[in-house]
């Protein structure tokens, strides 16, 4: 069995940290405290670490410094030992009162060295009493010594000092170097011991200090990711919901606000789809229903029409002016309803998915032209010049023709529909293999506040524009569904009293269609 | 060794040897190095014999390096050497117990007359057998004691033969020269230099061992009373060249070890053998490896030189049971 590495573990941490940190059952208000008394705490107990680093280093300066004192009263008293024994020997060549005097109070004074020796070495109290009991006996010797030297028996004196005094003075000279090595060896022991505290300390704090931000930081991490994950996960559940996919489901193992939230999305998703699903359902049955009605109501409708020209032609002579003028309403009313029938039967099959795209190659300058000659008697008795910019490098198209005719005459009969006076300009351009179609007027403008709705079905400016201006509400609606189909779109941009300007931009082969479902009622509107 | 030369000490130890059990081994090995200051240690051969060692092996080793590691690899079991040798191997990790000391001063220094004083060291020349070789390690002991820094403030010219070396402090390639009996000898014949540091007479080095008894860890452990009667006698030795130092040099002559007998008698009279009743064999391990510290030359400090190899124990107990 391998055992796992660091590294290993690490990443195990990384990975399972946020996930117990999230199955913790409390509030994310308490995670969070809990987390920044955690690295508070880390903090407290490094300065903790550190506060105790420099009590040891401060105690053992303090040692170091009594060491220090030691060595200096012992060194004193090496110093003064071989000094002694100096004077004694000297007083033998001299052998004055003066020198004898001075000799014998040089040994007395050897006891204040010792007193200050003794002072601060109670821990030598042992080598401090052999050397008190030498110094007593040299200080005995001494005296004899000059005793003898004062009575003038100077070959006594030197007979004693070889044989007892010299003897003595080096075993005293011997026990305070003595003195002195083992107060320089405790000193290096305590200068080593600081050495070794300091790296173990330095150790310590750097292991402390990176075991605390380590720590910190993994408490930071699980505690954000523990919360920022679910965040994630709910928004993009959330788009997906907004984009109508409501097959997902939230995983999310947090038992805090944030789990709560996650089981909310996950039964709305659940209740949208069902509701969503009834939608389809009903949407689907309405224009089912629309798309029947339509085709039915179109043949008896044309009978209608075709009968009523029929009559109209071949009754103009013998029917009185009034009544002929009354067929006339009936075929222009009949006309309108046809056209009310087929713009909602072409709806219906875009919304039921029946409207199919037929590509072809065609050019499209004709095809304007032809969108042209037909909107212009629309302009008859109007103070309206109609322009057309069309690029003449324009490519042969590979799309649907009926349906860029269909939206192209769509745009152009409602800028002759809402503008009286002006002009009305037809721009074609191409560009990044698109083709757009721009229709700019002069009309009436669209107010900002119903821009975005201009594309809704059954939708105009307002009430009165319908009745004063005709039209079914619907061109706009499916000028826009029939460009998403053929991979495009329609823009507009409007003021009020200035014009409008609407834009159809379609790819100049058909590809597919666009994702019309994605695009929101205000995108591509300009005010 | 003659039975009536030493026939006297034997007598003065017979009681304690013969109460202790016989030895865990009869062999033992010691360097055998013709320094004359070890004499106690060549002329141990005897008092070995009393004790019960009926085999004494003495291998040879060329310089004080090869017999440390002889002391690594078990190839000797007891050696005697400079103190400073036995530092820089217990500081190096050899397996070695420092056990009594032999003598103190027997190193004497030599210099010409660019040095008035031993605190005239800095930037001189001195002659050593080797980079780091014994005379180094003590000379540089001996710098740091002085506040020199050795490895800088000394400029060590390496002559591995010796003998060479007073020819060198003649001939001014070399500033100063130290040596050991009987080495010291020939050049105060030859009147090349003065001396600048006696060790016998100079303080603080006059009162520590500058030559120091070690064993093999191993065979001190394995065998204690075997250490315990081969530490007696070669006290007995040091004792013996003590207090019978014309006995000591004809016994050297006769042995071989040299062919100068005044030089034996004068080395036998100058170092102080019957020192080693009163120094402490602890202070001397304790003033050289603060020095060696001192000078770079170790890492341990001087009570870790002493706790992981010194034992002494042994010379304790055999100074009580000894009082000469």
């Amino acid at each position: 069995m391998t055992r796992p590495s660091g590294l290993a573990l690490l990443l195990s941490g990384l990975r399972w940290g946020p996930v117990w940190t999230a199955r913790i059952p409390a509030s994310i208000n308490t995670k969070l405290l809990v987390a920044f008394l955690g690295i508070v705490m880390l903090l407290v107990a490094l300065g903790a670490v550190g506060l105790g680093v420099l009590q040891i280093a401060d105690e053992r300066t303090a040692g170091l410094v009594q060491l220090e004192r030691r060595v200096a009263a012992y060194r004193q008293l090496q110093h003064n030992t071989t000094g002694q024994l100096y004077a004694v020997a000297s007083a033998f060549l001299a052998a004055n009162e003066s020198d004898l005097d001075t000799a014998l109070r040089r040994l007395q004074r050897f006891a204040y060295d010792f007193d200050r020796a003794e002072f601060v070495a109670r821990g030598d109290a042992e080598r401090l009493r052999g050397i008190e009991a030498d110094y007593a006996e040299l200080l005995r010797t001494g005296t004899r010594i000059i005793e003898l030297v004062r009575s003038g028996k100077i070959d006594a004196a030197r007979s004693l000092h070889h044989e007892s005094s010299i003897p003595l003075a080096d075993r005293l000279e011997r026990r305070t170097y003595a003195l002195v090595n083992k107060a320089e060896a405790d000193m290096v022991d305590s200068a080593e011991f600081s050495n070794e505290a300091y790296r173990t300390s330095q150790m310590v704090l750097i292991v402390a200090s990176l075991g605390s931000i380590l720590l910190a930081l993994f408490l930071g991490y699980s505690t954000s990711t523990s919360l920022t994950k679910p965040v994630r996960q709910v928004r993009a559940r959330l788009r997906n919901i907004a984009r109508g996919d409501f097959s997902g489901h939230l995983e999310i193992p947090n038992r805090d606000e944030l789990g709560d939230l996650a089981e909310n999305v996950n039964r709305m998703s659940r209740k949208l789809h069902q509701l969503y699903g009834e939608l389809e359902s009903a949407s689907r049955h309405k224009s089912t229903f629309l798309a029947n009605m339509s085709h039915e109501l179109r043949t008896p409708m044309n009978a209608i029409i075709g009968f009523n020209r029929l009559v109209m032609r071949r009754c103009k002579d013998i029917l009185p002016a009034k009544h002929y003028d009354n067929l006339g309403k009936i075929a222009v009313s009949a006309d309108h309803l046809l056209l009310l029938i087929n713009t909602i039967l072409d709806l219906s099959k875009i919304e039921a998915g029946r409207m199919e795209v037929h590509p072809r190659e065609f050019e499209l300058a004709p095809l304007l032209e032809i969108c042209a000659r037909i909107t212009e008697p629309l302009l008859d008795g109007k103070r309206v010049e109609f322009v057309k910019e069309v690029e003449p490098a324009l490519p042969a198209m590979h799309t649907d023709q009926e349906m860029i005719r269909q939206i192209v005459f769509n745009l152009l009969s409602n800028a002759a529909k809402f503008t009286e006076r002006g002009r009305i300009v037809l721009v074609a351009r191409y560009a990044d293999d698109e083709v757009s179609i721009a229709v700019t007027d002069t009309g009436i403008g669209i107010p900002a506040e119903q821009l975005a709705r201009v594309f809704d079905e059954f939708s105009q400016v307002d009430g009165s524009t319908t009745r004063q201006h005709a039209g079914t509400g619907l061109g706009l609606a499916i000028s826009r569904r029939l460009a998403g189909l053929l991979g495009g779109r329609v823009d507009v941009e409007s003021e009020v009293g200035v014009g409008s300007t609407f834009t159809m931009t379609v790819p100049a082969r058909y590809r597919g269609p666009s994702p019309v479902e994605n695009v929101p009622a205000e995108e591509g509107v300009t005010s | 060794m003659g039975a009536a030369g030493v026939g006297g000490l034997l007598g003065l130890f017979a009681n304690s040897a013969a109460a202790e059990p016989p030895p865990e081994t009869r062999t033992i090995r010691m360097n055998d190095t013709p320094v004359l200051c070890f004499a106690p240690q060549l002329l141990a051969k005897t008092f070995l014999r009393k004790e019960g060692f009926t085999d004494v092996r003495r291998p040879r080793f060329k310089g004080m390096a090869s017999r440390i590691e002889a002391l690594r690899t078990g190839e000797i079991d007891i050696l005697a050497g400079l103190v400073t040798d036995h530092i820089a191997g217990i500081d190096a990790g050899v397996p070695m117990v420092v056990l009594t000391g032999l003598h103190p001063g027997c190193i004497q220094t030599f210099a010409n007359d660019r040095l008035a004083s031993l605190s005239d060291l800095a930037g001189n020349r001195v002659a050593i057998s080797a980079p780091g070789d014994h005379m180094y390690k003590f000379l540089s002991s001996v710098a740091a004691n002085i506040g020199l820094d050795p490895v800088r403030e000394i400029k060590w010219i390496v002559e591995p033969d010796f003998r060479k070396w007073p020819q060198m402090l003649e001939n001014g390639q070399v500033d100063v020269v130290a040596a050991f009996p009987p080495q010291t000898f020939k050049l105060q014949e030859m009147k090349v230099g003065h001396i600048i540091l006696d060790t016998t007479t100079d303080a603080p080095w006059r009162h520590y061992f500058c030559c120091m008894i070690t064993a093999r860890r191993e065979f001190v452990r394995k065998y204690p009373v075997a250490t315990r009667r081969a530490l007696r006698a070669l006290i007995q030795s040091i004792q013996f060249c003590a207090q019978e130092p014309q006995r000591a040099a004809g016994l050297l002559v006769e042995r071989g070890i040299t062919s100068n007998y005044d030089n034996a008698l004068k080395t036998m009279r100058t170092v102080p053998y019957g020192a080693w009743q009163a120094y402490d064999p602890e202070d001397a391990l304790r003033f050289y490896s603060l020095r060696l510290r001192e000078a770079g030359l170790i890492r341990a400090t001087p009570r870790e030189i002493i706790a992981r190899g010194a034992d002494f124990s042994f010379h304790n107990e055999l100074r009580q049971e000894l009082k000469v």
